[in-house]
């Protein structure tokens, strides 16, 4: 598939984004414009997933755009521009929740999940693992569920996740573990298992 | 490595984000290892449902960067701090590739389609695949001893291609299917010459209607 062959063949785009953000803190309005063409989606996605609130998901974004512009020149460098602004993105996503006792991913009491019936044939079984997995990971406690969000989302080394969550790697990797299992059993209820076993004629 | 040393890495190699001495190390407990192996399996769909932006999920606004873009007129810069922003990487996420790409393959007006319905999905997608660094995981069971054996492949197709294009894709590269698809749209495929198999793999992962491919264990 092409964008493979072309993402294997690009360079030093973490250097691009330093230099926008190092651009952005002399004022440069361009790069501003530039770094969140890049990451104005991202940030959304991340704060979405946490808040669970389209509006106050958007405000969010909004707000880590301007925090960005204001702390560019606080900005030393030490971790990639993407994971220091998802950080950012994290503690004023946490905020908002806290501030306005958001309720968090309800997948669970979605019409869809809670509404009992099994759903008709037209909904094929792939749909349900997904939707099954959905629910586990609406049921997983926040840290968990955001240590996977940034692993297979945002693609984050175990490193990288823990400058985000600002905790140590050790608490990552048990998170991962965790959150593994509980997904782990979502497929297990799912029959996936048997899979194998439905050999085509 | 051990297999409690592996599991707790486990999920990072399916990410494909571990450097690479600890893909080796993890690969060669996992070659041995059937669980970890059968967990490779498991965690490679949970990496994919995550990775894509589900259909209940809000589209994302481009007028929230124009807001902010009128909004920063007024807004006063804080203080630099010493040493503030210049380092070169030595490390370079396949997430800041996959950005680079998006920002040079899409026009604007792409970019707004991108994010209202399929279309996201499909980059959700493409991030997934992109996820998979140089030195990510391609094998998750070793070829080696098994030469005389058919050796068996796993792959998903992407949602909307037909029958009739899976059907000419594997017989065009002479393998057919001996499971699935499962649950999850997982097909089994057996390789008819082992001896062929990385150019099969490789030819799948490179074709358009193939979402994620892999070796795996026969079934
Ligand atoms: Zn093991």
């Amino acid at each position: 598939m092409s964008a493979y062959v072309r993402l294997s063949g690009m360079a030093d785009n973490e250097d691009k984004d330093i230099a926008l953000v190092t651009r952005i803190a002399e004022g440069d309005k361009a790069a501003f414009r530039a770094l969140f063409e890049t990451y104005g989606e991202r940030v959304f996605r991340y704060v979405y997933r946490m808040v669970n609130d389209e509006g106050r998901a958007e405000e969010v974004t909004n707000d880590v755009m301007l925090e960005v512009w204001k702390g560019a020149r606080k900005f030393e460098g030490r971790s990639k521009a993407s994971t220091w602004v998802l950080g950012i993105a994290r503690h004023l996503a946490l905020n908002a929740i806290r501030g306005k006792q958001l309720v968090t991913v309800d997948l669970v009491d979605s019409p869809e999940v809670a509404d009992g019936r099994e759903p008709e044939a037209t909904v094929r079984d792939r749909d349900t693992v997904k939707q099954k997995l959905r629910v586990a990971l609406a049921k997983l406690s926040s840290d968990h569920r955001e240590v996977v969000e940034l692993a297979f989302f945002h693609g984050y080394s175990y490193q990288e996740v823990a400058e985000v969550m600002g905790c140590p790697e050790s608490t990552v990797k048990t998170r991962m573990f965790h959150a593994k299992k509980q997904l782990r059993q979502a497929l297990k209820h799912s029959g996936l298992d048997g899979m194998t076993l439905e050999a085509v004629p | 490595m051990n297999h409690r040393e592996t599991q707790e890495l486990l999920a990072w190699y399916a990410a494909g984000t571990l450097d690479a001495d600890e893909t080796s190390a993890v690969r060669s407990h996992v070659d041995d290892c059937r669980t970890c192996r059968e967990e490779l399996d498991d965690l490679a769909i949970v990496r994919a449902v995550v990775a894509e932006v589900g259909a209940d999920e809000p589209a994302y606004d481009p007028a929230i960067l124009e807001r902010a873009m009128s909004q920063i007129d007024g807004i006063e810069q804080a203080v630099s701090a010493p040493g503030a922003a210049t380092r070169s990487s030595e490390r370079r996420s396949i997430f800041a590739v996959f950005a680079e790409w998006l920002q040079w393959s899409l026009t604007p007006n792409m970019a707004r389609l991108a994010i209202a319905g399929q279309f996201a999905v499909i980059l959700g997608l493409a991030l997934a695949l992109g996820t998979m660094r140089t030195e990510a995981p391609e094998e998750f069971v070793t070829a080696a001893g098994q030469a005389n054996q058919p050796a068996h492949l796993t792959v998903v197709f992407k949602n909307g291609v037909t029958e009739l294009e899976m059907r000419e894709l594997l017989l065009g590269l002479g393998t057919s299917v001996v499971a699935g698809p499962g649950a999850t749209g997982i097909y089994q495929l057996r390789v008819a010459e082992p001896a062929r198999v990385s150019d099969v793999l490789t030819a799948l992962k490179a074709h358009q209607h193939i979402f994620v491919a892999a070796r795996s264990t026969p079934p």
